[in-house]
């Protein structure tokens, strides 16, 4: 058994020592938002945010999330109303197929937390664990950019 | 169709209408549908690239608890297919079984389980004793076209799935009036489409019917194979495309439909199947790897005047789409240049390596790297300059379209090409030396991409609007969003002409039971067909409510106009009437209480895209590494109906162009054909970091008179262009042609190193 926080809420598992996070965020909560793109840790799409960092959450044993605190995807919007991040997404055309979104936004909101007015280079060292096949990143870098100025500004 | 610029929708750079379902988790794929008493499927694999199945022993695997069902080629219906079959030109052999009759290459389909649990199914699939009686092999397309190779199909002598031949002109004849004749070849390598969602299907088979929701590009053609594969009348087999995370042509046939669908009859439950990363590399598709040979012939002033291209690609152990792509091969350089005489051979053939098929460009890429660095290496002897040689050579407004027997009627390549020249400063480049190792290299390259197939094969497309009592509209359309963005200019398109705004339309598209007939999304094909479905549709909507509205308001339908859900006299707007009250007005007054409007296209010509693509790069001649520096892309789409969308087309296809001029390659083992680089570690696509600081997309408008609002396709020719040019640019910089893909390091240092020896 395990007791986790995920978007605000609390949650006790039953896990077996094998389960990722990503297993039970996807197959027993049923936030089926943060995607399976590889189950190796290869390509970001699995991106949650565990204690204010951003992981690999195929990666993480479910026991070692043990206690922590997660924020998935779907629990970015407040009260309906979007994140700067998923609203300069959608309006900078960042998203294509979508499968790479969820992580892709989760890891630059890691990035955006710690660090408010990052350079380009670190946006895209940000990244560089979640691969985009649609967009060629043009897009995903520009939003993530007009995020920041936007999170700063208010 | 008349030209508008005073669009209200069409031609703005227009959020995806799926974009906040997407960034919010909310969008839902073939992955993540659970249904409830789903079963797991998963697919036992051929450790041997060539075996006959001697024996198959499942009994431990069917006594381990919670194991629902084990396939093996015995319980299949014995029903040959080609998963590509769409329609019937070229013919394409049917040569697959759902599973395998024999092993053909290292992770085909032997046999399936049906489990409560993935670990289940899986830890069934190791309890399945198989006995294989080994045969050899072959993995090169030319060693197996040998007598004597061993023979991967009855059907097929020397392995050769299909010798396809186009002809223009004779090309003898116009070598002996050639003042330079030029003779290369050039070895491309398979490339993998690297889709982030791995293909997944669920299948619901029941007594009302069978219900399969899958990552696919081609619905329509999932339905009618699964429907002959397992002896269904077609309206019993219902396919629904949820969000689809990414095609890029891996998706374009039919996967593990047909399986899952068997597995849920025999269970009685639904079935999914979802593949590994390491399957969706070694076990699904890839581009076709291959050689091209090129002979090409010119005037003095850089006239071509014959041109002879022979390919030979690996189809690998299954035809699958193989004989289309070869043709598309042959038929590509006819879009894009004036060729008096041209010939093409190609040929593809099996090998026990996994299957080639679909993938953006369709056999484009491989001929262009080829042909576009021949074209500089003849510009070059001829003291002419790689910009003029092209804009000598390429069609024209008005030429003969030689696959249509029509004309061009729009063609914006020579814009392309001087906007591009313009935008990375071809007249003022930069010095070669940047430092002690590094060299600095400008290179270009053009591309055209017919769109859609027509008219060997019969494209066309239905779609239905249902305008709703309140003035907004429903719109069904067959058309598949596969992550391009189809969905959105659908919306557009119907939005534009019933002067609603984006957010007046929903959608459904992509679903068998529901909407009208697609072949698929391929071909750089949707705007254009399934766009002009589309315009007919909103089209035919807006008479029955402008003949509406006349009786109304007592006047002729040709003086009333509709906009923002009202219809009003165009001479004086204060006169109008509002859609809602045309359909409580029709409930009254009308036969028909509703309106429905109906839109079927029949693609009847064909209007290539075009593209030019300009790089500024560096190459450190100690280490071989190239890094490219500024990126121009300039586009003729046609009107393109969303620009954000379509230059999001093109930053995406310069992204996977690098990755196949530079990184990226399916590594078979030399003794097994086995995938060897099956993951994102092994296999390398570009990183951010790596990519451009400067990339410069520019969109050339021209005018399609056939297009709706005067668009054509777009997303297919993308990455064509970019390996040629990062070569020529390479040349320019350090004097070396590589001829060889990818662009490695390694192959650009010993290249170099082999050059400066001599």
């Amino acid at each position: 058994m395990i007791k986790l926080e995920v978007n605000g809420e609390q949650y006790e598992v039953d896990v077996k020592p094998y389960w990722t996070l990503l297993y039970v965020l996807r197959e027993k909560l049923g936030l089926k938002g943060t995607k399976n793109g590889c189950g190796e840790g290869d390509c970001g799409a699995c991106t949650v945010i565990m204690d204010g960092k951003s992981v690999h959450s195929c990666l993480v044993l479910a026991v070692q999330a043990d206690g922590k605190k997660i924020l998935t995807i779907e629990g970015l919007a407040k009260e309906g109303k979007l994140h700067p991040l998923q609203e300069a997404f959608v309006e900078h055309g960042a998203i294509q197929c979508g499968f790479c979104t969820p992580g892709m936004i989760m890891a630059a909101k890691a990035l955006l937390d710690e660090n408010p007015n990052p350079t380009r280079e670190e946006i895209r060292e940000a990244i560089s664990g979640n691969i985009c096949r649609c967009t060629g990143y043009v897009k995903i870098i520009k939003a993530i950019e007009a995020a920041a100025k936007k999170l700063r500004g208010s | 169709m008349e030209k508008d610029s005073a669009f209200l929708v069409v031609g703005k750079k227009l959020p995806r209408v799926d974009a906040i379902a997407k960034a919010t988790g909310q969008a839902k794929y073939s992955v993540d549908l659970e249904l409830p008493g789903m079963l797991h499927g998963k697919i036992l694999r051929s450790p041997h690239p060539h075996a006959k199945i001697v024996r198959i022993d499942t009994s431990e695997a069917e006594k381990l608890p919670g194991v629902k069902a084990i396939l093996t080629f015995k319980d299949i219906p014995k029903v040959k297919f080609n998963p590509s079959t769409r329609y019937n030109f070229p013919p394409l052999p049917e040569d697959a079984y759902i599973l395998a009759d024999k092993a053909r290459f290292v992770g085909d389909e032997i046999a399936a389980v049906a489990a409560e649990s993935e670990e289940i199914a899986e830890e069934a699939l190791s309890l399945i004793k198989v006995e294989y009686e080994k045969l050899p092999a072959v993995f090169d397309p030319e060693e197996a076209m040998k007598p004597g190779a061993p023979k991967i199909h009855d059907w097929a002598d020397n392995n050769i799935v299909a010798r396809i031949s186009v002809n223009q002109g004779d090309v003898e004849k116009g070598f002996k009036e050639a003042d330079l004749i030029l003779e290369d070849e050039f070895k491309v390598q398979p490339q993998h489409h690297c889709a982030l969602e791995p293909h997944a299907c669920v299948a619901h088979y029941t007594s009302e019917g069978l219900t399969i929701w899958s990552s696919t590009q081609v619905p329509f053609q999932v339905r009618n194979l699964v429907a002959k594969i397992l002896d269904l009348p077609i309206h019993k087999v219902r396919v629904i495309k949820p969000h689809v995370g990414g095609g890029f042509g891996g998706k374009d046939e039919m996967f593990h439909e047909a399986l899952a669908a068997l597995l849920s009859k025999r269970t009685g439950r639904p079935v999914k199947i979802e593949l590994t990363r390491a399957e969706v590399f070694s076990a699904t598709r890839t581009r076709h790897s291959g050689k091209e040979r090129v002979k090409i012939g010119f005037k003095k002033d850089g006239t071509i005047v014959a041109l002879h291209l022979e390919t030979i690609f690996n189809a690998g152990a299954y035809s699958a789409a193989s004989p289309r792509i070869t043709r598309a091969n042959g038929v590509r350089a006819l879009g894009l240049y004036r060729l008096p005489n041209y010939r093409f051979d190609g040929y593809c053939v099996y090998t026990n390596v996994v299957p080639a098929g679909a993938f953006r460009g369709y056999g484009n890429p491989q001929q262009g790297f080829a042909i576009e660095q021949m074209l500089d290496m003849a510009a070059e002897k001829l003291g002419i300059d790689p910009i003029e040689i092209r804009l000598k050579n390429v069609v024209r407004v008005g030429d003969p379209n030689p696959l249509t027997k029509g004309i061009f009627e729009s063609v914006g390549i020579a814009d392309c090409i001087k906007k591009g020249a313009e935008l990375i400063g071809w007249q003022r480049r930069k010095p070669k030396i940047i430092s002690n190792t590094k060299r600095r290299g400008y290179g270009m390259a053009i591309a055209a991409h017919w769109t859609s197939v027509a008219p060997y094969a019969q494209e066309y497309v239905g779609a239905v609007v249902n305008i709703n009592p309140d003035g907004t509209i429903n719109l069904m359309v067959g058309a598949s969003d596969i992550g391009q963005g189809s969905d959105t200019v659908m919306c557009q398109i119907a939005a534009e002409i019933l002067g609603l705004s984006l957010s007046d339309v929903s959608i459904i598209a992509a679903d068998t039971a529901v909407t009208p007939w697609d072949a698929g999304s391929y071909s750089s094909k949707t705007t254009h067909i399934a766009g002009n479905a589309v315009r007919l549709a909103a089209i035919d909507a807006k008479n029955k409510l402008l003949t509406e509205a006349a009786k109304i308001l007592k006047v002729d339908k040709e003086e009333l106009e509709c906009k923002d859900k009202k219809v009003f006299l165009k001479s004086d707007p204060s006169k109008s009437v509002s859609v809602p009250e045309i359909i409580n007005w029709m409930k009254l007054n009308s036969e028909e209480p509703w309106i429905i409007g109906k839109g079927v296209y029949k693609m009847i010509t064909n209007c290539p895209t075009y593209l030019a693509h300009f790089v500024e790069l560096s190459v450190d001649i100690q280490t071989g590494s190239v890094e490219v520096l500024k990126f121009v892309a300039c586009q003729d789409v046609g009107v393109a109906i969303n620009p954000l969308q379509v230059e999001g087309q093109m930053e995406g296809s310069i992204h996977m162009g690098m990755g196949y001029a530079l990184t990226e390659g399916i590594i078979f083992d030399k003794e097994t054909g086995k995938v060897l680089n099956n993951s994102f570690v092994d296999y390398k696509l570009i990183p951010p970091k790596d990519m451009p600081e400067e990339i410069i997309t520019e969109l050339i408008p021209t005018y399609e008179p056939t297009g709706p609002f005067g668009a054509k396709g777009c997303s297919e020719v993308g990455m064509t262009p970019v390996a040629p040019a990062i070569a020529n640019a390479i040349y320019d910089a350090i004097g070396i042609r590589i001829k060889e893909l990818p662009m490695s390091k390694e192959r650009v240092l010993t290249t170099f190193k082999r050059k400066n020896l001599k």
